[in-house]
């Protein structure tokens, strides 16, 4: 493997690891708070990325208009969520119990496979993407031997914008502290007159919306998406999040940017040394083998407490 | 009027009883003092008043109303707050957060300076600790800061529940100091549940004695320390 394809690896494995990261954010809060094993993430944030493009191919909305109606459908979406699905095992006081930790998995299960289905059969399994929509006033940036897609660059910036804003709602204001307090003791939360039980819902609210959001970080980064996309976000968010710690945002970030760096180079140095063909495939189960190392050596994450 | 009362309260866990027929009342401005030894009923008695157990039968009144029914949240709007058992602090938040959590509540929010100089003036410890992590914060200190958290929700009545537990005997002082001071200075209501007996009794104005889910026992503090039956199966006397 030369240098060249050394330091091309590495570039578009940090550009995805910042992606992931972003992407991981909403699973790392709704699991750390509320104890829901969302293994749905990734559908939910395809979601976001199908109404982008649809706003955009059917109504010719510019994407960031529908961003934003993305961030309001989030809050929407979280809000029937909650309701829906996840009141009656989570809308307590009480410390959850493993049994109820495990239920949210299993209706989480469902709502992936449900909505998995729908995507196939309302949308289709053909790719569907913005087109030739890209940011700036060129599609691709060249460095080099470095070939940048703009809109690979766009998804960057938004995702740091995404996660700078989540840490700083987390950190610095009162519903950020609150929802801290109930992820770490909800019975003395509601001792000080937090309610747990709208804190959880509210949780929710962001966490879907932000993942939404994703979804359009997403679509920038994989220029076109089938439902069998979801396939590959759920479980690396899932490593992710388990890497960079429950309910940590930054050590999802960074945990987001180790795999996106391991993956890319994993890739290329399997392309180069075995075959090529089997360097995704292999390159995916790295990044698992990463997961179970986690989980054997640092169960709390590289960040955890 | 009795800021608190609780009128014939049974209650329990599942099928377990674990109070018969609590009556108790606390007033006003004093400290009054629920004792008894382990798993007499006195942790169960502070969750039927804070709402995190409901009563099965009887009543909980504050300020004359009954609150049964009133979620915990609600409750400490009200003004009633509990320094829990244990301490129960948010490791990861810091001493400052902690503190502005304490007041959470719009009632509390709009004391929340006034609140904090007292915190303060109270636990000098508190105010150069306050950028560390509360999970950092030795025993005691950790004791203070759950005060202090309790405090910052300007309680109408103060709810503690062992404050002596787990913590060095010079601590425990301390922290029996602050509670009489919180009395004497800012004539605070508080209830608290022990099982230092000793400790408490100096302190109390008025005192209940649980025995295995029953008040088996009630008076002011002279009489309590006066009988026979707490001198000898508390006291060692």
């Amino acid at each position: 493997m030369g240098l060249a394809t050394f330091v091309i690896s590495i570039v578009h494995g940090l550009l995805w690891g910042v992606v992931l990261g972003a992407v991981s954010a909403g699973l790392t809060l709704i699991w750390g708070v509320m104890k829901v094993v969302n293994v749905a993430h990734g559908e939910v944030a395809l979601l976001g990325s199908y109404l982008i493009v649809g706003l955009y191919c059917a109504l010719g909305l510019s994407p960031y208009i529908a961003l934003i109606i993305a961030l309001a459908s989030g809050l929407a979406v979280g809000i029937a969520m909650y309701w829906g699905m996840l009141h009656k095992l989570v809308g307590k006081v009480e410390v959850m119990t493993l049994r109820v930790e495990m239920s949210t998995l299993l209706i989480m299960f469902a709502f992936s496979v449900a909505i998995t289905n729908s995507y196939y059969y309302f949308i289709g399994s053909e790719p569907k993407g913005l087109g030739l929509w890209h940011f700036g006033p060129k599609s691709n940036i060249n460095i080099g031997y470095l070939v940048i897609r703009t809109n690979s660059i766009l998804a960057c910036i938004l995702a740091v914008a995404l996660v700078a804003v989540l840490h700083l709602l987390l950190a610095k204001t009162t519903l950020g502290k609150a929802i801290r307090a109930v992820m770490q003791d909800a019975q003395a939360a509601s001792l000080v007159g937090i309610n747990p039980v709208k804190i959880k819902m509210q949780t929710t609210m962001i966490s879907i919306a932000v993942t939404m959001l994703s979804g359009f970080l997403i679509l920038l980064h994989e220029t076109s998406i089938i439902p069998g996309t979801a396939a590959l976000y759920t479980p690396l968010s899932f490593v992710i999040v388990v890497l960079g710690g429950l309910g940590n945002i930054m050590g999802s970030f960074v945990g987001g940017l180790i795999i996106g760096l391991v993956y890319g180079l994993s890739k290329a140095v399997i392309a180069s040394v075995f075959n090529p063909l089997a360097s995704a495939p292999l390159a995916l189960s790295i990044a698992f083998i990463i997961l179970v190392l986690t989980l054997l050596f640092k169960p709390e994450g590289l960040f955890g407490r | 009027m009795a800021v608190l009362e609780l009128d014939k309260v049974d209650t329990g866990y599942g099928e377990a009883q674990a109070l018969w027929d609590v009556s108790l009342k606390v007033q006003e401005g004093g400290i009054t003092v629920v004792l008894g030894s382990n798993g007499a009923g006195k942790t169960t008695t502070l969750r039927v008043i804070t709402g995190i157990l409901s009563p099965w039968k009887g009543d909980v009144k504050f300020l004359g109303k009954s609150i049964v029914g009133t979620p915990p949240h609600k409750r400490a709007e009200m003004g009633i707050i509990m320094v829990p058992e244990g301490r129960r602090l948010w490791p990861q938040l810091t001493v400052y957060e902690t503190l502005e959590l304490g007041a959470y509540t719009n009632r509390a929010k709009e004391k929340f300076s006034e609140n904090l100089e007292l915190v303060y003036q109270l636990f000098p410890v508190l105010k150069e600790r306050s950028k560390q992590l509360a999970g950092t914060l030795s025993g005691g200190e950790s004791q203070m800061l759950a005060i202090a958290r309790a405090l910052m929700s300007s309680p109408r009545i103060l709810l503690m529940d062992e404050p002596s537990l787990g913590l060095a005997p010079k601590i425990v002082l301390d922290v029996f100091k602050v509670i009489e001071k919180l009395r004497d200075d800012l004539k605070m209501t508080v209830l608290l549940v022990e099982q230092n007996i000793h400790m408490a009794l100096q302190i109390a104005d008025y005192g209940y004695v649980l025995e295995q889910g029953r008040i088996v026992m009630e008076g002011t503090r002279e009489e309590l320390e006066r009988s026979e039956k707490i001198r000898k199966a508390y006291l060692g006397l």
